[in-house]
């Protein structure tokens, strides 16, 4: 038994070596269209209004929606909503930190707005949740963002 | 024989910490034991009027928020949260740094009569440069508009000599100069520094909360109606308290309940004005700026406006031309019961939450005056005026 | 998961105690070995896999090793020892200094290399050091390799030393993995043990930690030198006891579970000069590279320049360790020097000077240190070191200093006198009183340092933890 203790070390060894190389790859690209993972989203979240126009994605997130494959944004309706839905396909892996920090920044500003007045609405963005998959990025803001986010993790 | 001495000590000294240890470790796992099960028994609590928060629920189990971590963040942040008796283990940690000379407390300064003041964050300079470019532009492009800005500085700035000795401020008169410098001469700046300071010690802020009193902002516009072009404003008010228990967001970031503030309204004597008030969030014409069920609730500051909406309209029957758009931050909510008397519509506009087209509703509206009504803090960090004012 | 918080106390240590205690003894090791890699799963869902390759792996060699030594097949021994401290090596080496290495490249590169920024798993460094230790020892034959892979888990992923240490080496527990003895007094020992790190951590720790950071965040024009000094003084108090209560802590767990490790700090700042420091601060990583890096080097046996040479490698080594960061490298090569100097220069100077001076010398060196360790970037340590002596500054004192004084002044005082065995001679003779009530209040003052600490941890808005970084 014992001298196989050094083929088994290779083996275990390539095994380790398999999950550094998936760490260190990341996500993989998804081809899903962006239609079909927010449609899935949306209803899943169930949100029953339109979304909002690309100038919003530039005001809330100082995002340009044309750097991207596409970004569709679920936007509050008034000043004391905090819910929110936003998922962008990247076209490029290397925009992918430029909108997680604007998507952070956002959130911090939401978080100021309420702070101290929006009880419920601080809750709900500290329980926001935001989501990198390869070429996809999720952020939602509200009740029923895990179920969202489990159709946005099925449906890419 | 020094030795032999030595010897029986140390096993004398064995022999106690086994002794005392057993009471201490049984001290400990009694309580551990009666804690933990008395905070499972417990029913879970929804919000904290201490803390003015909700308190975390316990967090739902699923594959992706194990592996996001939020699971487990969510589930640590359920346990202190839920801790039995919370309120009593927070203000005792409050109490011990008390004593430990601790006079800060999660951003907020407790100086003297338990005055909380918040102190000062750095600006955030990218933003601020765009803001006050954006201002800038917006007052070239409507020159002929009477237009002012107006940055109420902070109580820790004011209230220096309440400041724990020593502590460190941020110099908002530098702030001011340094603004008053980028800005275009088509916009004048107005400066009530000098006015609070003068009755800094009259309650010009409240202790738990970090907006101004209406006495703060009935010395503000005594020094602003000159600059804001009104000839004869009112001198005389009638002052009521509207209550007399309220705790602020400060009390609530700090944890310490020490101090009650009281509330006031300022209203003209011997003049009645009319007037209907409607905002986005309530289209009905009301004849008050005042919202008496914010009173019953935590943040009783609502009590002006209802607290802050994207738009608000104030329509009066004063026999005057001059309407004016106010881009504000919740400071103005206490200011604009002031200006009332002088113009035929003030529209306020909050940048925050405001997404429409601002030319558009100044067209609409016929405005002759602009004003930004902000608190130096809030718009040293602010990041939304430059966009409300983009030109489309 | 950190010790201090209110789930770890309250939830995952009186379930895993529970469980433990109802266990029979064979089964100990399991119900450690599982509550451990649950512990570190809860921080870790991920590299939990990396640390159970790095069980695997280490278990596997170790057995391979003794297969060859016991057919004297040395070349093959050696090449299989060899391997292992690689593999060992590479994957700390690349989970925790591959983004610092890529970044430095790129910077010097004419062209950018892209690389995908890892999350350095939590104590990887610690318990890589645990495995090497293992391996090394096999291959010298200074113990037996062992055959339970449950016991060989347990040791690894131990929940009390797993993130933050003491770096247990496996020679002194090896004995305890089969055998320890878990008695109630053992259990009063941990817990006063436990006690005494929670609130050296919770209470002294974070509270002067703040002082710390709001000095740094004033910048550079806005410190005096007074201020610049308390707040070295206040990093200086905070990461020794931030990471004292840590191993103290750790110690207690330890001996709740029945398990005796060696001491991590002995009172390192009541030091007389920098090699003494090095001898009482983090115990287990300097005897550790002394004992694997540092004699094997040929240690001081050797002509002066290679002990130089030595030296500096392993206080090159000490600092990387650290973290993946040019500060931490410099801060390691300083103290290599300082200690050359002491070796070589100093040594006679110092033994003629007066104690006090002594500590002196050695005080404010140590606190440059801090400096160099904590600062965001080497310019920033480098404007702090500035204004530590007036240049750049905003005066000598002014009123910021003032306030910052008066704030830390009592946790300052309390901080000094913990530092120092004082406390803990005052606390053992009260424990010996021959007077009742001087008991009940050795007692009491246990008791109330637990009531304190839950009411900070109840109230955890500030509760980092800076060794989690290594």
């Amino acid at each position: 038994m014992k001298k196989y203790f050094q083929y088994l070390k290779i083996v275990l060894v390539l095994l380790l070596l398999v999950f550094v190389i998936l760490d260190l790859k990341g996500e993989d690209i998804s081809s899903a269209k962006l239609e079909d993972v927010a449609g899935a989203v949306v209803k899943a979240a169930d949100i029953s209004e339109k979304p909002a126009e690309n100038r919003m994605i530039k005001r809330f997130y100082g995002l340009n929606p044309k750097d991207f494959e596409g970004a569709v944004l679920y936007a509050p309706t008034d000043n004391m909503d905090a819910n929110e839905l936003f998922i962008v396909r990247l076209s490029d892996m290397s925009q992918s930190q430029a909108v997680e920090e604007a998507i952070e920044e956002r959130l911090q500003t939401q978080k100021k707005s309420f702070e101290g007045y929006g009880a419920e609405q601080t809750k709900l963005l500290n329980d926001h949740i935001l989501q990198v998959k390869g070429n996809y990025i999720f952020y939602m803001v509200g009740e029923n963002a895990s179920k969202a986010e489990k159709a946005f993790l099925n449906n890419l | 024989m020094g030795n032999d001495r030595r010897e029986r000590y140390e096993r004398f000294k064995q022999k106690q910490r086994k002794k005392l240890g057993l009471i201490i470790a049984g001290v400990f796992t009694v309580s551990v034991l009666v804690l933990s099960i008395a905070g499972i028994l417990k029913p879970d609590v929804k919000f904290s009027e201490e803390e003015n928060r909700m308190l975390a629920e316990k967090p739902q189990f699923s594959v992706e928020s194990v592996q996001s971590e939020s699971y487990m963040q969510n589930m640590e942040a359920y346990t202190a949260d839920q801790f039995i008796l919370r309120d009593w283990w927070v203000s005792l940690k409050v109490r011990c740094d008390l004593l430990f000379g601790k006079r800060e407390f999660n951003g907020v300064y407790l100086g003297k009569d338990k005055y909380l003041m918040k102190t000062l964050t750095e600006p955030d300079e990218k933003n601020v440069k765009a803001n006050l470019e954006a201002i800038s532009d917006f007052a070239d492009r409507n020159s002929k508009l009477d237009m002012h800005l107006m940055l109420v500085p902070n109580a820790a700035f004011v209230m220096k000599d309440y400041l724990p000795s020593g502590a460190p401020v941020r110099d908002q008169s530098a702030d001011l100069k340094w603004i008053q410098k980028q800005l275009s001469a088509n916009i004048s700046c107005i400066d009530v520094t000098r006015a609070l300071k003068r009755h800094a010690e009259e309650g010009v802020y409240y202790k738990t909360d970090h907006h101004w009193t209406s006495r703060g902002a009935s010395y503000g516009f005594e020094a602003a109606s000159i600059d804001l072009g009104i000839e004869e404003p009112v001198e005389q008010y009638d002052i009521y308290t509207v209550a007399t228990d309220f705790s602020g967001t400060l009390a609530s970031t700090s944890g310490y309940h020490s101090a009650k503030d009281t509330i006031e309204i300022y209203v003209p004597k011997n003049i009645e004005i009319q007037y209907l008030v409607s905002d986005s969030d309530q289209e009905e014409k009301r004849p008050t700026v005042y919202n008496k069920s914010a009173l019953k609730q935590k943040d009783k500051y609502q009590v002006f406006f209802g607290g802050n909406h994207a738009l608000v309209d104030i329509t009066t029957a004063n026999e005057t031309k001059d309407r004016l758009l106010i881009f504000k931050d919740s400071y103005a909510n206490c200011f604009v019961p002031f200006l009332l008397p002088y113009y035929n519509e003030i529209v306020m506009v909050d940048p925050r939450y405001y997404y429409d087209n601002v030319e558009a509703l100044m067209s609409s509206k016929g405005i002759t005056d602009v004003l930004f009504l902000y608190n130096m803090d809030t718009f040293l960090t602010d990041n939304s005026i430059a966009d409300v004012l983009v030109e489309e | 998961m950190i010790f201090s918080s209110i789930f770890f106390i309250f939830v995952f240590l009186p379930i895993m105690l529970l469980i433990y205690y109802l266990t029979p003894f064979r089964g100990k090791n399991l119900v450690l070995l599982l509550g451990s890699l649950l512990f570190y799963a809860w921080g870790e869902p991920v590299y939990v896999v990396l640390m159970v390759f790095s069980i695997a792996i280490n278990y596997v060699s170790g057995l391979e090793l003794e297969y060859f030594m016991e057919t004297h097949d040395e070349k093959k021994a050696k090449y299989a020892f060899i391997t292992t401290v690689v593999i060992d090596l590479l994957v700390l080496g690349f989970y925790k200094y591959y983004g610092f290495v890529l970044e430095n490249l790129n910077a010097v590169l004419p062209f950018d290399i892209p690389y995908h920024e890892l999350a350095l798993p939590i104590g990887i460094s610690f318990y890589t050091f645990q495995t090497l230790s293992y391996v090394i020892d096999v291959y010298l034959g200074k113990v037996e390799a062992q055959h339970n892979h449950i016991t060989f888990g347990a040791y690894v992923s131990m929940f009390p030393q797993l993130i933050a240490g003491p770096i247990v080496r496996y020679s002194d527990v090896e004995k305890q993995l089969k055998h320890r003895s878990i008695s109630r007094e053992k259990f009063g020992d941990g817990v006063m043990w436990f006690l005494q790190g929670l609130g050296k951590k919770v209470l002294i720790a974070n509270n002067i930690g703040m002082v710390y950071d709001s000095i740094l965040a004033l910048g550079a024009s806005n410190t005096s030198v007074l201020t610049a000094w308390i707040g070295s003084f206040a990093y200086t108090m905070q990461i020794y006891f931030d990471f004292g209560g840590y191993s103290d802590m750790a110690i207690g767990l330890g001996k709740m579970l029945g398990f005796e490790f060696v001491r991590n700090f002995n009172y390192p700042y009541t030091s007389k000069s920098v090699s003494e420091f090095w001898r009482r601060w983090h115990i287990s990583l300097s005897s550790w590279f002394k004992e694997y890096v540092y004699i094997p080097l040929g240690g001081n046996r050797v002509p002066t320049i290679k002990v130089i040479r030595n030296l500096m490698i392993v206080w090159g080594l000490t600092g990387l360790w650290h973290g993946a960061a040019w500060n931490f490298i410099f801060w390691g090569l300083y103290y290599g020097i300082i200690l050359c100097l002491e070796k070589y220069i100093l040594r006679g100077v110092l033994e003629r000077l007066p104690n006090i001076v002594r500590h002196m010398y050695t005080m404010v060196l140590v606190m440059f240190g801090w400096v160099l360790f904590s600062a965001p970037t080497l310019g920033r340590a480098a404007s702090y070191l500035g204004t530590m002596f007036g240049i750049g500054g905003s005066g000598i004192v002014d009123g910021t200093a003032f306030y910052y004084l008066k704030s830390t002044f009592i946790l300052g005082i309390v901080a000094i006198l913990s530092s120092t065995p004082l406390i803990h001679l005052r606390m053992e003779h009260m424990m010996c009183a021959r007077m009742r009530h001087r008991q009940v209040l050795f007692v009491a003052a246990y008791v109330a340092v637990f009531v304190i600490c839950t009411a900070y941890l109840v109230n955890a808005t500030y509760n980092p933890f800076l060794y989690f970084r290594f």
